[in-house]
């Protein structure tokens, strides 16, 4: 049948290396309400895919300044409530890590609150040393409405 | 009298010029209240609105209640209608009748249905939108409904409201409304759908009730409150609700609504928004009007000085400023234009962060650089050019190096903004950012061709050596050139250097302005220059997109899948009570199901599989999104703990790669079972790839909207370069060079392939065992000209628009109807003709090809519904052969056939569903159970071989092929859905577009070259004719034309030119006349007057000659008295001489105050207008009240004798040149023409009378000329002109 059989698990929790600063980074942003943070972690030259359900209903791929004023403008629509780390140990393969989030916000608008799930798919474009953390960049955000 | 009506004119135009003034001052004033009133208001409004907000907003909620409640009466009513016309008519005996019976409700399909079950209670036939209800048929009685009454059902996603009747035979007919369709995929086409109006459904949620759901705790509620539940907020953030049910006609609860309202600070917020977009929008206005006012008149600041170019630079500034707030509004950052997304680029306080954001800065840029401009040329036009040596070369590398400078930063903002849009720029879309886009594009290029202009400008003003400004650009344009080569590709650097030195031609040599054809060459260099910038940045663009961005895509679908998987796993272990109490009691069956729902796998539409299997491997219960059961589950390892593998499985002939999570079950040391967790690392899901498949389509939760321009397409290749995924249907593998440069190399590797004719653009990949290509087509020389021409097209329609707003608002100039030339007219009936069966012919093949394209696939349908057919009948025939109890094929049966031939199958019994290689969107009721009632009718009564459709789920739309069979008296359908193939059949109709835009550009080229040809052969000699009539109604007699063809024309033409030849010579013959005439009279009249006096000179002489021979005493006395009367009467006839000369004088002259400018003006004007192909008029006045004392008439004659000499002696094309300037007492006129001219010698003569140099000339003109300007104490006098031609010089005594 041509399977073969790895126990990834074990593999997972020996390679976990949580990109702690990229995920202070993300949370200041949604905290704070500024793209900043967020933009330095897109990286240049290169288009991020993001997809969000209603009522940001967003699904496409951005540059990294497309990216920034794309924050810009929900942060200036929305307010966040809350945001906080849903990762616990981190999934790395391929130099990648999935940083999962939830954050809860409000339409400055109408006062409607909505709580996402939110799922940024990070990806090591240096690899750190014992005294240097890694360079990380987000290369897609998921969001899922719950 | 005249300086009297000219000055009343002047005075006339200034009122209508300060009422003007005042119009748009008082406008200004208006607007600036409005706005300042809105602001008032904006401030106030929290105060009206808070006061009585909860009773207003209660009311509010009220209405919108009673609406909904009309709103569900209206269907009940409409349902029980239906339910009477059904009561009032028989229902056909025959069953094939049955269905025409259908027609007489006008059911509107997409939400209404109607179904007929026999006795028995078994459907037999229907229409429209309807669900199986043969099991409530048969418990009705044990049920609460009744006949002719309605109920409602909720079945699976969709919500019916019913009413049933039964005729005389105990048939039963079933009238259906759908009132809602809620679909638990979460899907872009599948959306949710209720029976109410959008308005009404606005925070609004309502719950349907089953017939059979216990609703008794609402009914309590409901009587306890009347009806009507009210939520009410304790503070000014909290929602108001209104909680109430719609009933039947019976008074049943069939759907309960929660309506909301907003908060009052969200009102209020809201509300104030608007009343700021208001305020914004007559700020803005105000200060368009003020900017106006400025311009218009500059004499509010006394010298249109500093402060008044100050003040238009900050207005304009402002105005942009203003934007930035507006942007911010809701209902302006919701639209399109505003969205970061579809292009956004980081400037200078952030500028540029939207397409509208992007053209209001380039709209400021291009109005400061615009204005600049315009004061520059007007300064440069006063001063004289100054030639210095020292400053011209320095200054000319200097204009070289901000030229250069500029074009390098027009690049790299072109660059900004073509990367940073999701936009393609180079393919027409009548999306309004793309217009916006292209639009600021031009407004940028003009901004900084503007910069350039003005260094180059500078340099050419203190430069007399043209060629010092054209050095200094090339050595520092190669410089430039050494510096960017590596980054910048060569044909980019090429096009940069051809726009400078166009540039630095068109500023060194103003006199090219004036030619068309340089002036065309320059656009078509700076279209070439957009299109190729546009173009080189698009393919960087795709490369970074294709090598970047979409093999992380790829890579990454691997994380996701083991990422979800890890997640879904917790939500699994979170529920494990409910999985033990179903191993241990099998209940409820559905368990799969609902747990594959929680999880994050659902979230996503993962393709992915939960089974339940029990401890010999037999399948309790399974749900599975787009995946085959994979019976692999058995043969894993025994694990107590969730251990999550990779697999690769066969499943037939293609390796599918999937993660898979499971775990064994064991409850007080007794095996229970196996719970197994599949997810597919497919790479049908994607977001870029299109699947061709309806059904994988409609679950499609992501997607990548702005790669569709792109013309993406996808393949996989095992590490021998065959290809082994091929969503795209190419036929090639990877070369053998190509793959040697893949191994050895880590980075993606792109390179050009061909297949089926058309060139690809591909980067390859490795990953793992396999290689990925991306690729998307190489453009062709027709591509890029198709391209170039749409830019160009596009850019002429701009042009002309704005400037037909700016004439049309201007009043310079009318606006001419481009029929009213006759030649027009000629040119417009050529193109016409030649043009409409072009596009014609281009509408038809378009719809011809794509109804081919349809044809074609339903075709394959049919081909692969009859192979499906003819594998279900082996496999009865099969059971048949082997004695086995006969069944029908079942899902897994139809999952393989539906694989063999890559297309989904359904297979119905009798209409309802039986085997569907896709159970699961029967299961959740995206699709329904009962084959369409129109396809089932026409399959059954119908001898058709296959029957197609259009089926619309949500927003989506796909056809399906139905074939009908029968087996053993039961009637079986095989229905296949196809997609329209939306994708192919656009990027065909794009080729196609291409095509037809390529062939149309020739032809139109070539019919305009050919109208041109045709017409010009019609319309030359036409014109020559209209030309010389024209001369010759301004006196001009020596015109002849010269036509030399034989033909019909040539007789008209030589019929003038007689014509002319006659009338010449009757005006010499009259002019002699009226002379000889003239001097008759004027003898006659001189006679009579001199006769008089004569006549007692005549008798004193005599008088005199008697009394001398008389010798009379008294002669002297006699001789002193006659020869005093003889005096006297001399004297008289001195008077008499003087009389007549004074006479003359004083009826010939008119004297009025009269300008000269505007005497020139009034006579050149129909010279101007009649010759202005032939002869150019420059006039140079120094000063505009140039005014003398004279005889209008006169003073006209005067110049136009001496225009028509000029006329005359320009044989061809000239220039007529009048300058005009005063000194204290005296105006000077200099015209001069260059015409053939008069000998040195001859010059003394020209004022003599009868003196012509012309065959045929009077020889008066200039004499006449002379007399009147003598007259007015004025003179004339002519010289030779250089290099060609007449000079007239003219002096009058000025008045003040």
């Amino acid at each position: 049948m041509g399977q073969f059989i790895i126990l990834l698990t074990t593999i997972f929790a020996l390679l976990t290396t949580p990109p702690t600063p990229v995920s202070n980074n993300i949370q200041r942003a949604f905290l704070q309400n500024n793209p900043h943070s967020l933009y330095s972690l897109f990286p240049k030259g290169y288009h991020v895919n993001f997809s969000f359900p209603e009522p940001i209903s967003f699904s496409d791929q951005l540059t990294d300044q497309q990216a920034y004023f794309l924050f810009q403008k929900i942060f200036s629509d929305y307010l966040t409530f809350e945001f906080y780390s849903l990762s616990e140990a981190g999934e790395v393969q391929n130099r990648n890590y999935i940083y999962k989030a939830r954050w809860s916000f409000k339409d400055k608008n109408n006062n409607n609150q909505y709580v996402f799930h939110l799922f940024f798919l990070l990806k090591e474009s240096e690899k750190g040393t014992k005294n240097k953390p890694g360079k990380w960049n987000i290369i897609e955000i998921k969001a899922e409405r719950i | 009298m005249e300086y009297h009506r000219n000055k009343s004119r002047e005075n006339l135009k200034k009122d209508k010029n300060k009422q003007k003034k005042e119009v748009l001052l008082f406008s200004f004033l208006i607007s600036t209240l409005i706005s300042v009133i809105i602001l008032l208001l904006w401030l106030i409004y929290p105060l009206f609105i808070s006061s009585n907000y909860y009773q207003n907003s209660l009311n509010q909620l009220r209405s919108k209640s009673n609406d909904i409640k009309n709103e569900f009466s209206s269907v009940v009513e409409q349902v029980l209608d239906k339910n009477e016309i059904l009561k009032s008519t028989d229902l056909p005996e025959e069953e094939d009748q049955i269905y025409s019976y259908f027609d007489k409700f006008h059911l509107n399909k997409s939400h209404e249905g109607i179904a007929v079950y026999n006795k028995s209670n078994q459907i037999k036939l229907w229409s429209g939108k309807v669900i199986d209800i043969q099991q409530i048929l048969l418990a009705q009685n044990n049920m609460d409904i009744n006949e002719q009454h309605t109920f409602l059902i909720k079945n699976k996603a969709s919500v019916y409201l019913i009413s049933i009747n039964k005729d005389k035979k105990r048939r039963t007919l079933a009238f259906y409304y759908l009132l809602a369709f809620l679909p638990q995929f979460k899907a872009q086409y599948l959306q949710e759908h209720h029976f109410l109006k959008d308005k009404l459904m606005s925070n609004c949620k309502i719950d349907y009730w089953d017939f059979r759901e216990d609703i008794s705790g609402f009914e309590r509620i409901f009587h306890k409150h009347n009806d009507e539940y009210i939520g009410q907020p304790r503070l000014q953030n909290e929602i108001q609700t209104i909680f109430f049910p719609l009933r039947n006609e019976q008074g049943h609860i069939m759907a309960t609504v929660t309506l909301s309202s907003p908060p009052l600070s969200s009102l209020i917020s809201s509300q104030k928004q608007n009343i700021l977009l208001g305020f914004y929008v007559f700020f803005v206005l105000s200060l368009i009007l003020l900017l106006v006012y400025i311009l218009k008149y500059p004499r509010i600041f006394k010298k249109f000085n500093f402060l008044q170019k100050l003040s238009v630079i900050l207005i304009l500034i402002f105005i942009r400023l203003v934007f930035f707030p507006i942007s911010r509004l809701e209902h302006v950052s919701s639209l399109p234009i505003f969205s970061p997304a579809a292009a956004s680029f980081l400037s200078l306080g952030h500028l540029t962060k939207s397409p509208a954001d992007i053209l209001l800065t380039s709209l400021l840029l291009a109005s400061i650089i615009g204005f600049f401009l315009f004061q520059y040329n007007k300064y440069i036009k006063k001063k004289h050019p100054k030639s210095s040596l020292l400053l011209s070369v320095p200054l000319g590398f200097l204009s070289s190096l901000i030229s250069v400078f500029v074009i390098h930063i027009l690049q790299e903002l072109l660059h900004r903004l073509v990367f940073n849009t999701k936009h393609s720029l180079l393919n027409l879309s009548l999306k309004p950012s793309f217009f916006i886009l292209h639009i600021s594009i031009l407004l940028f290029v003009f901004s900084f061709l503007a910069i350039a202009y003005m260094a180059v400008k500078t340099t050419s003003f203190y430069s007399s050596n043209k060629l010092i400004p054209f050095a200094s650009l090339l050595v520092t344009f190669c410089a430039y050139t050494l510096i960017t080569i590596s980054r910048t590709p060569t044909l980019m650097v090429f096009l940069q250097a051809v726009v400078l030195f166009y540039l630095f031609t068109l500023t060194c040599f103003p006199s090219l302005k004036k030619r068309k054809e340089f002036m065309f060459l320059g656009f078509v260099i700076l279209v070439l220059f957009i299109h190729s910038s546009l173009h080189l940045i698009s393919m960087d663009k795709k490369k970074a997109i294709l090598g970047s961005s979409l093999k992380n895509t790829i890579i990454s679908q691997e994380d996701w899948a083991l990422f979800l998987i890890q997640e879904s796993i917790q939500e699994i272990k979170e529920n494990q009570t409910q999985v033990l109490t179903f191993f241990l009691h099998q209940k409820p069956p559905e368990i799969a199901a609902s747990l594959w729902k929680r999880t994050l796998v659902a979230q996503f539409n993962w393709y992915s599989s939960l089974e339940m299997v029990d401890p010999d491997g037999n399948l309790l219960s399974r749900f599975s999104l787009n995946i085959p059961n994979l019976q692999t589950g058995t043969e894993l390892p025994f694990s107590e703990e969730w251990t999550i593998l990779r697999q690769t499985i066969t499943l037939l002939g293609e390796e599918k790669l999937f993660l898979t999570g499971y775990k064994d079950w064991i409850e007080n040391n007794h095996y229970l079972g196996r719970t197994i967790l599949s997810l597919s690392v497919g790479y049908e899901m994607l977001p870029f790839l299109y699947s061709a498949n309806p059904y994988f389509e409609l679950t499609r939760a992501t997607s990548i909207p702005s790669l569709r321009h792109i013309n993406l397409r996808f393949a996989i290749f095992n590490p021998q370069g065959k290809i082994i995924f091929n969503p795209n249907n190419i036929s090639k593998g990877i070369s053998p060079q190509t793959l040697h440069e893949i191994r050895s190399n880590d980075q993606p590797v792109w390179a050009v392939f061909s297949d089926k004719g058309k060139k690809f653009k591909s980067v390859y990949f490795e990953k793992g065992n396999s290689i990925y290509s991306l690729f998307i087509p190489k453009k062709s020389f027709m591509t890029h000209s198709v391209e170039f021409l749409t830019i160009f097209f596009l850019y002429v329609f701009f042009i002309a628009l704005v400037s037909f707003v700016f004439f049309a608002l201007s009043h310079k100039k009318k606006i001419k109807n481009p029929f009213w030339s006759f030649s027009n007219r000629v040119y417009i009936s050529f193109i016409a003709v030649s043009l409409i069966p072009l596009l014609l012919f281009s509408l038809l093949t378009r719809s011809f090809f794509s109804q081919i394209f349809t044809q074609q696939l339903t075709e394959e349908a049919e081909a692969q519904a009859q192979f499906a057919h003819s594998i279900m009948e082996d496999f009865t025939f099969f059971q048949e052969e082997e004695q086995l109890t006969v069944t029908l094929p079942p899902d897994e049966m139809v999952m393989w056939i539906s694989s063999t031939i890559s297309n989904d199958v359904n297979l119905y019994v009798e209409g309802k569903l039986t085997s569907s290689s896709h159970r699961e969107f029967f299961d959740y009721g995206i699709l329904p159970e009962l084959i369409d009632g129109d396809i089932y009718y026409r399959a059954r009564y119908q001898n058709n071989l296959f029957y197609t459709q259009t089926q619309k789920i949500g927003e989506y739309s796909f056809h399906t092929l139905t074939i009908p069979y029968e087996h053993n008296d039961s009637f079986l359908l095989i229905s296949l859905p196809f997609p329209l193939e939306q994708e192919e059949i656009s990027a065909f109709s794009y080729e196609l577009f291409e095509f037809l835009g390529f062939i149309s550009f020739f032809f139109i080229t070539a019919v305009l070259v050919l109208a041109k040809g045709i017409g010009d052969m019609i319309l030359n000699p036409i014109q020559r004719l209209l030309s010389g009539t024209k001369e010759v109604s301004l006196g001009n007699l020596e015109v002849s034309i010269d036509y030399k063809k034989q033909d019909e024309m040539k007789t008209l033409i030589d019929g003038f030119n007689t014509m002319v030849k006659s009338l010449r010579k009757h005006q010499q013959e009259l002019a002699d006349i009226t002379k000889k005439i003239a001097w008759a009279e004027m003898a006659r009249k001189v006679a009579h007057e001199i006769k008089n006096p004569l006549t007692p000179i005549q008798l004193s002489a005599e008088h005199i000659m008697q009394v001398y021979e008389d010798n009379r005493e008294d002669f002297k006395k006699v001789l002193k008295e006659s020869t005093s009367y003889i005096v006297t009467e001399v004297e008289n006839l001195r008077k008499i001489a003087q009389d007549f000369l004074e006479t003359s004088k004083k009826a010939s002259l008119q004297k009025e105050t009269l300008n000269l400018k505007q005497i020139i003006k009034e006579t050149i004007e129909p010279y101007k207008s009649i010759l202005s192909e032939r002869i150019q008029f420059k006039e140079k006045y120094d000063a505009e009240d140039m005014l003398f004392s004279g005889d209008k008439a006169k003073i006209k004659t005067v110049f136009r004798n001496i225009l028509t000499n000029a006329i005359e002696s320009i044989k061809d094309r000239g220039v007529i040149e009048i300058k005009a300037s005063s000194t204290d007492d005296e105006i000077s006129l200099e015209i001069m023409d260059t015409g053939s001219g008069i000998q040195k010698q001859m010059l003394e003569n020209i004022f003599e009378p009868y003196f012509s140099t012309k065959e045929g000339g009077t020889g008066l003109g200039l004499p006449i000329a002379k007399k009147i300007l003598e007259d007015h104490e004025g003179s004339i006098k002519a010289s030779p002109n250089k290099p060609t031609g007449l000079k007239i010089s003219i002096t009058l005594k000025k008045i003040e």
